[in-house]
């Protein structure tokens, strides 16, 4: 080795030691408005928000979920702010993770459980069919999350049911979102599946979301606002265990004192939801957390209000059960995680506002007010169902509760 | 709204921002750190981190000027720092690099430090060139399209650059 080779050896180590001791260096907001020319090191980091935070594995800075312990239909509801997106996108959540998408963006556009155009798919039951080619559009899909594997979309030859996609779980990598420990896969586009793919599993919130596009700038920008949320966008809360009540007599702290029997007259008490509500927000739960909401209008508010009302008081069984519900008549109460169950939040100008827990999921079935009951019906089920949006464990016939 | 007019909608939406964003972080990030050793040896360390994050929001105006045939992301990125860190000298002088003990041991320091302030002390131009191909980890033919120089001239600055390196060092010891 020459002297020149040996200084270029050397000079060699240097670049490399200098290269591996760099200070860390973050990205800057670049089309930021708020950046100047000699703003500072530390404040800048604070700006990035986004690009750093994904850049590091997605430590996407949001609020916690608000894990609400308290009792069925008792309480009003915690002052929670919606979320919202920017202009010209909206945001989407479920089981409390949030993105925004583009506004033009539809819900629920799938044939076979596959996207025909850019939209947003929830969790639910699909059609029994296949689909010969996958189109190219671009989808955000929300899945309950069963640890030890990956949910994944539907592929072109076998797109049967979304429930039937699931794969062994690949190698992921370990992130957050917000606080929560969440594990990210991502695929590139291949002959067979051309698209970018981009599935991150949170489990503490039971959910998967799955961006699929022909473009990979579409999937960073998604996932760029993926965040957690204290409430969806009509101010459901993310996770709430009102929505699953224990019948009268049990231990459970939900259950209502001095529920009138079945077959007691009627009219002779109040109304579960006093009429003329001037709104009516409807909540679907799965397991505590939000899957589906909507704010009804006047004429769907007072159908359901006076549908729920004219029902008889008490609670119902069932002659079929779903999930972990086996007994048809239980004396103890279920664990959320197996329940699905609605929330009706009844606000008025000149009074309080009135939340009622409406539970289909596991005997007995029926709403609560906190102070009475009403016996679970078909008619109301179904009216639930339609004003909150696609349900699992739907149908089944309701009997009074002996 | 059809596909296409959807497609578009998006491409003029926030999201394309947000996307475009990431895709410019994502493209800078595997020079950072390059970046900031250089800038450190350019302006200081003190005032690196400014010249860093000017350049790259200058970087991002002007990368429409990028051209993937004329060299690497790299060799730009570091053109458009070297200009920034170029603007910095002439508002204030530079500052001396400054090498954390906790993280080298002590031999390896002093040797770190002789062969930095060696470094520091050659002519800019070799200066430039040692910093560009041995810590920049540039090619000479990018080092010569960045500095506007022949592939020649380059090779020629590196190897007298190594022969002062030397001279210095063995002096010093």
């Amino acid at each position: 080795m020459t002297e020149d080779d040996a200084m270029d050896q050397r000079l060699r180590r240097w670049g490399a030691d200098a290269r591996a001791a760099a200070p860390p260096v973050s990205i800057p907001d670049v089309t930021s408005a708020r950046w100047s020319r000699h703003i500072a090191w530390p404040a800048l980091a604070a700006a990035l928000v986004a690009i750093a935070l994904i850049a590091t594995a997605v430590g996407i800075t949001a609020a916690r979920s608000n894990k609400q312990a308290s009792n069925a239909g008792h309480t009003a509801p915690t002052a929670v702010t919606p979320a919202t997106a920017p202009e010209g996108m909206r945001a989407v959540v479920f089981h409390g993770l949030a993105v925004n998408v583009p506004f033009a963006w539809s819900t629920g556009k799938a044939h076979c459980g596959v996207p025909t155009e850019n939209t947003v798919l929830l969790d639910g039951p699909t059609e029994a069919c296949g689909v010969g080619e996958l189109p190219a559009v671009s989808s955000v899909s929300f899945k309950q999350f069963t640890p030890g594997s990956v949910p994944t979309p539907p592929r072109a030859c076998c797109a049967l049911d979304g429930s039937t996609t699931e794969t062994p779980a690949p190698q992921g990598q370990p992130i957050t979102v917000g606080d929560a420990p969440a594990t990210r896969y991502r695929s590139e586009p291949s002959p067979d599946e051309p698209f970018f793919t981009d599935t991150i599993t949170v489990e503490s919130h039971q959910a998967a979301i799955i961006v699929r596009s022909p473009d990979a700038m579409t999937i960073n920008g998604i996932i760029a606002s993926l965040r957690l949320e204290q409430a969806d966008t009509n101010g459901c809360v993310s996770y709430t265990e009102q929505a699953n009540f224990s019948p009268p007599g049990t231990a459970s702290p939900g259950a209502p004192s001095g529920t009138a029997s079945p077959g007691e007259l009627e009219g002779s008490v109040p109304p579960l939801i006093p009429d003329n509500p001037a709104s009516l927000t409807v909540c679907r739960y799965f397991g505590g957390w939000i899957e589906q909401s909507n704010v009804l209008n006047e004429d769907e508010a007072a159908n359901l209000v006076a549908l729920i009302n004219d029902a008889p008081e008490g609670t119902s069984t069932s002659d079929s059960a779903i999930g972990a519900c086996r007994s048809p008549s239980r004396t103890q109460p279920v664990a959320p995680a197996a329940t699905e169950g609605f929330t009706l939040t009844a606000a008025y100008p000149d009074q309080e506002t009135v939340v009622v827990a409406a539970q289909i999921s596991c005997a007995p079935f029926g709403l609560l007010n906190g102070d009475s009951t009403r016996q679970m019906t078909s008619d109301i089920a179904s009216a639930l169902v339609s004003a909150a949006g696609a349900s699992k464990g739907w149908p089944m016939n309701f009997y009074p509760n002996p | 709204v059809t596909m296409g007019a959807e497609e578009s909608m998006l491409r003029s939406a926030p999201l394309a921002s947000m996307a475009r964003e990431m895709d410019f972080a994502a493209w800078v990030a595997p020079h950072a750190g390059v970046l900031a050793a250089v800038a450190i040896r350019e302006v200081g360390a003190a005032a690196a981190e400014d010249v860093v994050q000017e350049a790259l929001v200058r970087a991002w105006r002007r990368r429409s000027t990028f051209c993937a045939d004329r060299g690497s992301a790299r060799s730009w990125l570091v053109a458009v720092l070297l200009d920034q860190a170029r603007r910095h000298r002439t508002r204030r002088p530079a500052l001396s690099v400054v090498v954390d003990p906790a993280e080298h041991p002590a031999t390896e320091i002093d040797e770190r430090l002789t062969l930095e302030a060696a470094i520091a002390e050659l002519p800019r131009r070799q200066r430039q060139v040692i910093t560009l191909h041995y810590l920049a980890d540039l090619p000479v033919a990018e080092i010569a399209a960045l500095l506007e120089f022949t592939t020649g001239s380059v090779k020629s600055a590196l190897h007298d650059a190594r022969s002062a390196l030397r001279r210095r060092l063995e002096e010093s010891s």
